[in-house]
């Protein structure tokens, strides 16, 4: 099962007469002055090489989209490069085309005046343009929608069209962001199988293809290589080689075998890292409230003792994107833990899933009391006088490690557990916290 | 073949891209036997009012065969699913013209002057047996599967469709 995904190791591929396309070296990005700057990407280095199909994986917070548009050429690095067949790029790469999670259309103008737009800066003559863009609208199963407007075709077919604005320039390379998770489950599937007949049947003029997801299944699905990053900063946790066999079977356990390893990647560093120098160590996963940690753990039960995060996070409606702070959170009140791409319910999760509500409040207390922010609120409180602090005071403390925004969420986060515990409440109309 | 299905009932609510997604789907699901349709949802995370109208559209089209709350592809919904891109849409086609509604308006457009009516007098005929939202929903779904089989045209800026099939496939039709 393992054997099907092989670390890379830069001799594992026979490179003689094998052109490399891409080389980003050493790339790093940050956003921010220099005193408070947030680091994105950490020292990237990769090379794509023609014929390869690489899918760049990471949860939100990766960096993976600014990767992509790195070696489009649309935002520069803050220091390392990207060489394009050994030349280091300068602005946006002539060879490369990108096509992104929803395709900006001109509502005005046809399917086919759409494509014909993209190729008006090769400045061919309208004949031969028209020509070229009827010939990529047919390969894309379009021929029939020559004339229909954007606002007549639904989203898969709208998102062909983006396909065809893109390949009409005839890339080398093709950037993908995200390309098919804007779309229902139905029109992703017939976009992707009609991707997959283009790349394999070598339909296409491009070389290789760069796609980025934050789906773990579609990536084994589609590409022959995973290159796995981590989350704040981005950097590159894994290089796979995807050797399973085309069209590829999800419900064969090589397949398996080789999106659980992934997830267990993934999983292993979702560890909250945050803002590693902020006064208050450890987050709270954001934004996760206690129902959806009690909606996880009743889940669990009548299963085993373990569940594939995978199978979960499908039965529970969710996104494994979604479900791992949720686990995340279990984790830290320990009523479950991940491990190996499973997520394991603990014996004290059991008893909660079981209990009623006023015995879950009991359990969980003293286990939110463990929990730095929650326990940190809990003492200003307890020694602050009728027991009562305006909201500000702990925003000010938590806007030294977080964003604004981020800094409401985990005080939002800390007073959802801390009411559920009824280890203190808040008042809406004075916008304090307080212990009754 | 005869056609079983009343041309007074509505097209579903099922674009083409969304029946051949399914169709892939059932063609990955179905390797050992027909799948309960209730299981099928919960697999796609569609609801069943989603799922519905699109196995419909695939059986109308004769794609599908629905039976006891289960579901199984027929030959040539399994043929259509392994199909690449440009067969798919002379299969389509094939099927298309089979389903009755369809016939119904490939040979009122086969009567008219140039093979194209506007869209108001096509909705008008619909709505002889359909409510005007039916009738409005089913114009779309015609003129998107239409398109695809390379049958019908629609011109949005003069609300024209018309036939584009060659003339002895109009003829076919003609004989309904």
């Amino acid at each position: 099962m393992e054997g099907a995904v092989t670390v890379r190791e830069q001799a594992t591929r026979p490179s003689t007469g094998v052109a490399t396309l891409v080389e980003v070296r050493g790339v790093s990005k940050y956003y921010g002055k220099p005193e408070g700057r947030i680091l994105v990407l950490d020292d990237i280095n990769f090379s794509i090489r023609e014929g390869e199909f690489v899918a760049l994986l990471g949860q939100t917070g990766s960096g993976k989209s600014t990767l992509l548009r790195i070696v489009m050429g649309l935002t520069p690095p803050s220091s390392g490069e990207v060489l394009y067949r050994g030349e280091p790029l300068q602005g946006v790469n002539p060879h490369a085309a990108i096509v992104f999670q929803s395709f900006a259309l001109y509502p005005w103008f046809t399917a086919l005046e759409n494509v014909e737009l993209a190729l008006k800066p090769k400045g061919l003559p309208p004949e031969e343009r028209r020509r070229k863009a009827e010939a990529i609208l047919d390969m894309v199963g379009l021929d029939g929608f020559e004339d229909a407007y954007p606002r007549e075709l639904s989203g898969g077919m709208r998102q062909k069209v983006g396909f065809a604005r893109a390949l009409a320039v005839e890339p080398e390379i093709l950037l993908m962001d995200e390309p098919f998770s804007a779309l229902d489950v139905l029109s992703a599937e017939t976009l992707r199988g009609e991707l997959m007949e283009l790349w394999l049947g070598k339909k296409l003029p491009i070389k290789a293809m760069l796609m980025v997801t934050h789906n773990i299944e579609e990536a084994v699905l589609l590409a022959d290589r995973a290159i796995v990053l981590s989350r704040n900063p981005g950097r590159v946790i894994g290089d796979f080689l995807i050797q399973l066999p085309y069209p590829r079977d999800r419900n064969s356990r090589a397949f398996n075998g080789v999106v659980d390893r992934i997830y267990r990647l993934i999983t292993r560093v979702v560890a909250p890292t945050a803002v590693p120098e902020a006064e208050l160590a450890s987050p709270l996963p954001s934004g996760v409230h206690i129902d959806e940690i009690a909606g996880l753990t009743e889940q669990m039960l009548g299963r085993e003792e373990k569940e594939d995060l995978y199978r979960l996070a499908a039965d529970l409606h969710m996104e494994v994107d979604e479900l791992l702070p949720v686990t995340a959170a279990a984790e830290m009140l320990g009523l479950g833990r991940v491990e190996r791409g499973d997520f394991i319910l603990d014996p004290l999760g059991r008893e909660f899933a079981e209990a009623d509500v006023l015995r879950r409040k009991e359990l969980l207390r003293p286990k939110a009391l463990e929990v730095p922010l929650v326990h940190r609120i809990y003492t200003v409180l307890q020694s602050a006088k009728d027991k009562r602090m305006p909201e500000e005071f702990f925003l000010d403390i938590l806007r030294k490690g977080f964003s604004e925004r981020e800094a409401r969420v985990q005080l939002e986060t800390a007073i959802d557990w801390g009411r559920y515990t009824e280890l203190f409440s808040y008042d809406h109309d004075s916008r304090e916290l307080y212990i009754e | 073949m005869a056609s079983i299905i009343d041309a007074d009932v509505p097209l579903p609510n099922a674009r083409v891209e969304h029946i051949i997604g399914l169709l892939e789907v059932l063609d990955e699901e179905t390797a050992q036997g027909q799948v309960d349709i209730f299981r099928l949802g919960q697999r796609l995370l569609l609801s069943i009012d989603d799922l519905l109208p699109i196995l419909e559209g695939a059986r109308l089209l004769r794609f599908v065969d629905v039976r006891d709350g289960d579901v199984n592809l027929t030959d040539v919904g399994r043929e259509m699913a392994r199909a690449d891109i440009l067969e798919r849409k002379q299969i389509f086609r094939k099927q298309a013209v089979q389903v009755a509604l369809v016939r119904e308006v490939m040979g009122l457009l086969a009567r008219q002057p140039d093979h194209t009516m506007s869209r108001d007098r096509l909705l008008e005929w619909l709505e002889t047996s359909l409510s005007e939202l039916w009738a409005a929903r089913t114009f779309d779904i015609l003129v998107d599967w239409g398109r695809y089989a390379e049958i019908l045209g629609y011109n949005a800026r003069t609300h024209e469709l018309h036939l584009t099939v060659a003339s002895s496939e109009s003829k076919v039709t003609n004989e309904v």
